[in-house]
C-alpha cells in the first residue's frame, strides 16, 4: 500500500518536494493556501532569476507542470490545515477548503510553508506607500515580469535610481536583526536589468555590506564592472520628497563622513523576508518550534536542517529562514527523503 | 643591420645606463657576455617615457612600443632585454595593455602609421625582459655557480628589488607564469646573489619603494623612504645593498650624502649593482665593473672584506 | 577667550564668533567685512552665512570623463575595500593621501571635498603596491594619474598655486622625453633645481663633489653625447597630433 504523506505550502520546496515523494509512488496531498502554486515566485511574478538570469518560468513554470500533470498529487488549493492530530507515529490532519473539509491519516508530514516579503511600510522612514517613486524589489519584480518598466508617478524612464539594502533586515528597531541574504543579490540583479533597460539611467547602490554570497558574488561584480552600478556606502535615515518631482534620500556618506540628500526618480527597497503570519500559526498547529527570528525552527540546524523538533514532521525551503530559490530547491528534495524514510519505517 | 645569431639579445639601455649609470651598463654587458650572451643595443632608442607619461593616453604606449619595432624592425628580435627596472615596467604594461585593449593596440599602431617610419604594424607578440629575469631563465643559476671564480665569501648582501621589477602582477604577470619571478616575495636575486658566493641578508624592505619617482618635486619623502631602507639594511648585518633598477641608484646611492646629513649614521652603507657583485665574482676587476662610480664608496667595503 | 581676541582687534576673522568654529571649513563661511544693506551697516558677523555642508548631487560625468581615459577606465570597479590605502608607500607619510577616498571621489563626482585634497594629491610614488594587492584589479596607481588630470582640468588656478613644481616638473620631462625622444638626466636635474629656486644648492659640497666626480670618470662627457633618435621628429609629431585629437580628458590642449 502507497504511503500517504502531507505536504503544506505550495512554493518552490514544496513543489519540489511533492513531484519528488510524487515519482516514489506516494500518495501526496499538496496543501496550499492561495489559489494558485507557485509561491511567492508566482505570486510576485518574479521575471528572471539569479545568479544566470534565467527566466523565472524555466524553474517556477516547470515545477507547477510537474505537480499538476497527473501523478499521485492532489493539490487543495486556496486550504488550509484547519485541524491536526498525532495518530501514534502517524498524523491526522483535517484540509479545510472551498470544496469542504477532508481528514485524512497521513505517514509523515513536509512543512513548506515560506517567507513573505517585509512590508517597507512598516519602517515609516522611507515613505514607502506615501511616495509612488519608492517601491521595492518585489514591486519592481512585478513591474518587469509585467514590462511596465517606468515611473510610477509619471509613467515616464526614470533617470537615476536608487537602490536601498537591508529595509526590514539587520535592523532591531523593525524587529529583525538577520540578514535576508537574497536581496543583495536579487538588488545587484535588478540593478543590472535596469541599466541594460535604461542605458542613460545612473543606477546607484546605498549599502553597509553588500553580502552577494558565494558565486552571486559575480552579479555583483558583472554589476559594477560591466554595467557602471555605482555604490555608496551608508544607510538612507529618511526618504522625503524633492523638486521636479523626486524622491530625496537623506543618508551619511560613512567612507568620506559627510551627509547627503540626494534626489531620485526612482527609489527602489531591498526588503528582506520573513516568517510572516503563517510560520506562527502553522508551529501552534502542528506543535513545532519557531525560531527567536519568527521562522520554524530545525531540529539541530547543521546536522538536521530539515527536521522539525517532532519526528515525522520536516521542515523545507525559506519557512525555517530567508534562502534562495535553489536552496529552498534543494531542501525540498531533503526533506521529501526523509519523509519517505520515515513514513517506510513505520509503515 | 645584421640580425641577431643565437648568442646576442637586442638590449634596450635607457637613458640612464647610458650616462650616469654606466656602472650597470657595463656591468650587465660583461656578466651576460660571460654567461654566454651578447647585449647587442638597438640603434635610435628612445626613452621609455619614464612613467611621467602614463597620463597621455596611448602616448604612453607608444613610446616603449617604437623600442620593440625597433628589436623587431632592426635585429629580427621579438623580444628586448633591459637593466632598468623603470623601462622594463613601462614596456610590460604597454604589452600587457595593447594585448589585452584591440582599441589600444589601434590606436597605437595608428600613431605608428602616421610617424610612418616602419612599414609595418606593431604586433605585441614580443616580451620585455628583465635583465635578471633573463640571465635567472634563460642561462641559470648553474650558470652562475659555473662562471664564479672568485667567490664573494663572507659578503653580506642585502638585496634590494624595489618596485617595479616585479610589481604589479597584471604587467609582469609575475604571479601567473611559473617561470617568473614572485611579485611580493622575489627570489631570483637572493639566487644569483648565494650563488656567487655571497651570504643575503633578510631586512623587511625587499621590495620597498625608493621614491624615486618624485625625487624632485618631493625629495623628503625619498630620503625617508631610502632611509628606511639603508638602516633597516645595516641593522640586519649586510655591508652592501644591491640593486637592479637606476631608479633606486639615484635615490639610494646619489643622494645618500643628503640622506646621511640628514638621517645620520645609520642610513650609511654602500650599495652596488647585483652585476657588479657578478662580474666581480666572475673575475672582472673592480674597475671593469666600476665600482668607482658609485658615491657611496662601495670600493671601501669591498677591500674591507678582502675583495 | 574669542571676544578677548575680539577685543584686541576690530575687526574679527572671518565666522570667529561661531561656536565650535574649527567644526566648519574656511570655504563653508560667506561674510563680508563691510556690507551695508538699506543703509543698515551690517558689516562682518552680521552677514555671517554658513553654506549647507550637505551634498546634494552625485555627479556622473565626472566618472564619465576618467573612465574615458586609459589610465582611469577601471574606475567602475572600486568597491572601496581600501586595500590600495593599506599598502600605501605615502599615506603612512602623509596621512591625507588616501587613494582610496578620491578614487570614491572621483566615482561620486564630489569635486568639492576632492579640492581639499589638491595638495597632497600628486604625492604618488607610482609603486604600485596598491595596483599589485588591489583584489579588483582597479589599478590605483594609475588612478592616481587620472586624479591628477582630472585636478588640471577643474581646478587649474589651484594647480597653479598648490602644484606650481610639479607643473613645472612634468614640463620639463615633457620637452624633454617628447621633444627629444631621450631624457637627460643632468639636465634634469638642473633644471628641475632651477625652477624650484633651489639653484644655490647645486654650489653645496654634496652636488659639487658629485659634479666633479663625474666629470673626473668621464661620465658627465657622455651624457652630453646622448644625443636624439633618428626621424625622432616624425614619432613626436604623431604623438602630438595624438594628443591634440584626444576627445577625452587627455587631449594636451584641454
Amino acid at each position: 500500500m502507497a504511503e500517504n504523506i502531507l505536504v503544506v505550502g505550495g512554493g518552490p520546496a514544496g513543489l519540489n518536494a511533492a513531484t519528488m515523494l510524487s515519482e516514489l509512488g506516494v500518495n501526496v496531498a499538496l496543501v496550499e493556501r492561495d489559489s494558485f502554486i507557485g509561491g511567492n515566485p508566482k505570486k510576485f511574478k518574479y521575471k528572471f532569476l539569479f545568479p544566470d538570469m534565467q527566466p523565472a518560468d524555466n524553474v517556477i513554470g516547470e515545477l507547477i507542470k510537474k505537480t499538476e500533470s497527473g501523478g499521485n498529487i492532489k493539490v487543495y488549493y486556496s486550504s488550509e490545515v484547519s485541524d491536526f492530530k498525532e495518530n501514534g507515529k502517524k498524523f491526522d490532519a483535517t484540509i479545510k477548503s472551498a470544496e469542504g473539509s477532508e481528514t485524512k491519516t497521513f505517514d509523515s508530514v513536509i512543512v513548506a510553508t515560506g517567507f513573505e516579503h517585509f512590508d517597507p511600510a512598516r519602517d515609516a522612514k522611507y515613505s514607502y506607500q506615501l511616495f509612488d517613486d519608492v517601491i521595492d524589489i518585489k514591486d519592481l519584480e512585478r513591474m518587469m515580469g509585467e514590462n511596465n518598466f517606468v515611473r510610477p508617478s509619471n509613467g515616464q524612464p526614470p533617470k537615476n535610481v536608487a537602490f536601498i539594502l537591508c529595509v526590514g533586515s539587520r535592523d532591531r528597531h523593525v524587529g529583525n536583526q538577520y540578514c535576508s541574504r537574497v536581496c543583495c543579490t536579487v538588488s545587484v540583479k535588478q540593478a543590472i536589468e535596469l541599466r541594460e533597460h535604461f542605458p542613460d539611467c545612473e543606477v546607484y547602490i546605498f549599502y553597509m555590506d553588500i553580502r552577494t554570497y558565494g558565486f552571486f558574488e559575480d552579479l555583483y561584480w558583472q554589476a559594477m564592472e560591466e554595467h557602471d552600478v555605482q555604490i555608496v556606502k551608508g544607510r538612507i535615515a529618511e526618504i522625503t520628497s524633492g523638486p521636479d518631482n523626486t524622491v530625496v534620500c537623506k543618508g551619511e556618506d560613512t567612507l568620506l563622513r559627510g551627509p547627503f540628500e540626494i534626489p531620485f526618480d526612482m527609489v527602489v527597497l531591498a526588503s528582506g523576508m520573513e516568517g510572516g503570519s503563517q510560520s506562527p500559526e502553522i508551529s501552534k498547529k502542528l506543535g513545532i518550534e519557531l525560531d527567536e527570528h519568527g521562522f520554524l525552527k530545525p531540529e539541530n540546524i547543521t546536522l538536521s536542517p530539515f527536521k522539525s523538533n517532532k519526528a515525522g514532521i520536516f521542515l523545507a525551503g525559506a519557512c525555517t529562514g530567508p534562502k534562495a530559490i535553489s536552496d529552498s530547491i534543494t531542501e525540498g528534495a531533503a526533506a521529501a527523503m526523509n519523509a519517505y524514510t520515515y513514513a517506510v519505517k513505520n509503515r | 643591420m645584421d640580425k641577431l645569431s643565437e648568442n646576442q639579445a637586442a638590449y634596450y639601455p635607457g637613458c640612464a645606463l647610458l650616462t650616469i649609470d654606466r656602472a650597470y651598463n657595463n656591468s650587465s654587458k660583461l656578466v651576460s657576455k660571460k654567461m654566454g650572451v651578447e647585449l647587442v643595443e638597438i640603434p635610435d632608442y628612445n626613452c621609455c617615457g619614464i612613467g611621467e607619461m602614463k597620463s597621455k593616453g596611448a602616448a604612453s604606449m607608444y613610446m616603449p612600443l617604437r623600442n620593440m619595432m625597433l628589436a623587431k624592425n632592426r635585429l629580427g628580435s621579438k623580444n628586448l632585454v633591459m637593466a632598468c627596472s623603470v623601462c622594463y615596467h613601462e614596456f610590460r604594461r604597454s604589452i600587457a595593455r595593447v594585448r589585452e585593449n584591440k582599441n589600444e593596440l589601434e590606436t597605437v599602431n595608428a600613431i605608428f602609421k602616421e610617424a610612418g617610419e616602419f612599414g609595418e604594424e606593431y604586433i605585441p607578440d614580443g616580451e620585455a625582459r628583465h635583465i635578471l629575469e633573463f640571465l635567472y631563465n634563460e642561462k641559470g643559476v648553474d650558470e652562475v655557480k659555473r662562471n664564479t671564480v672568485k667567490p664573494l665569501t663572507g659578503l653580506k648582501v642585502a638585496p634590494y628589488y624595489g618596485c617595479l621589477y616585479s610589481r604589479p602582477s597584471m604587467y609582469t604577470f609575475t604571479d601567473k607564469k611559473p617561470q617568473m619571478d614572485n611579485s611580493e616575495r622575489p627570489r631570483f636575486m637572493h639566487d644569483f646573489l648565494e650563488a656567487i658566493g655571497a651570504e643575503t641578508v633578510f631586512y623587511g624592505n625587499e621590495v620597498q619603494c625608493c621614491g624615486g619617482r618624485n625625487l624632485i618635486q618631493d625629495e623628503e619623502t625619498s630620503f625617508t623612504l631610502c632611509s628606511q631602507t639603508i638602516s633597516k639594511a645595516k641593522k640586519a648585518g649586510a655591508d652592501v645593498i644591491a640593486l637592479i633598477c637606476p631608479k633606486c641608484a639615484g635615490a639610494l646611492d646619489v643622494n645618500q650624502p643628503k640622506i646621511v646629513e640628514k638621517f645620520g649614521k645609520d642610513s650609511e652603507l654602500p650599495i652596488v649593482y647585483l652585476t657588479q657583485l657578478m662580474a666581480l665574482a666572475f673575475g672582472f676587476s673592480k674597475k671593469e665593473a666600476e665600482f668607482g662610480d658609485m658615491i657611496s664608496d662601495p670600493l671601501k667595503a669591498l677591500k674591507e672584506k678582502g675583495f | 577667550m574669542a571676544l578677548k581676541k575680539q577685543e584686541q582687534r576690530p575687526v574679527a576673522e572671518k565666522g570667529e564668533h561661531i561656536i565650535a568654529r574649527h567644526l566648519i571649513e574656511d570655504d563653508s563661511i560667506k561674510e563680508e567685512k563691510n556690507l551695508v544693506i538699506d543703509g543698515v551697516d551690517v558689516s562682518g558677523r552680521w552677514n555671517t552665512f554658513i553654506l549647507s555642508r550637505v551634498d546634494s548631487e552625485f555627479d556622473r560625468s565626472f566618472f564619465r570623463e576618467v573612465k574615458d581615459t586609459v589610465v582611469g577606465s577601471r574606475i567602475n570597479r572600486c568597491w572601496q575595500c581600501g586595500m590600495c590605502t593599506a599598502s600605501c608607500t605615502v599615506t603612512p607619510l602623509y596621512r591625507r593621501f588616501n587613494p582610496r577616498a578620491f578614487i570614491y571621489m572621483m566615482q561620486l563626482g564630489n569635486l568639492k571635498e576632492l579640492k581639499k585634497y589638491i595638495d597632497v594629491a600628486w604625492r604618488c610614488v607610482g609603486c604600485y603596491k596598491c595596483s599589485q594587492r588591489c583584489p579588483k584589479q582597479v589599478n590605483p596607481a594609475e588612478m592616481m594619474e587620472a586624479l591628477g588630470l582630472v585636478i588640471k582640468k577643474y581646478f587649474p588656478e589651484e594647480v597653479q598655486s598648490k602644484l606650481k613644481v610639479d607643473e613645472d616638473v612634468k614640463k620639463i620631462y615633457d620637452d624633454m622625453i617628447l621633444g627629444h625622444g631621450r631624457l637627460d638626466l643632468a639636465k634634469l636635474h638642473t633644471s628641475a633645481m632651477q625652477k624650484t629656486g633651489r639653484t644655490k644648492e647645486l654650489l653645496g659640497k654634496i652636488e659639487r663633489d658629485a659634479i666633479f666626480k663625474m666629470a673626473k670618470d668621464g661620465r658627465a662627457f657622455s651624457i652630453l653625447r646622448l644625443g636624439k633618435p633618428h626621424n625622432w621628429n616624425s614619432s613626436k609629431e604623431a604623438m602630438g597630433n595624438y594628443l591634440k585629437n584626444l576627445n577625452t580628458i587627455e587631449n594636451s590642449e584641454a
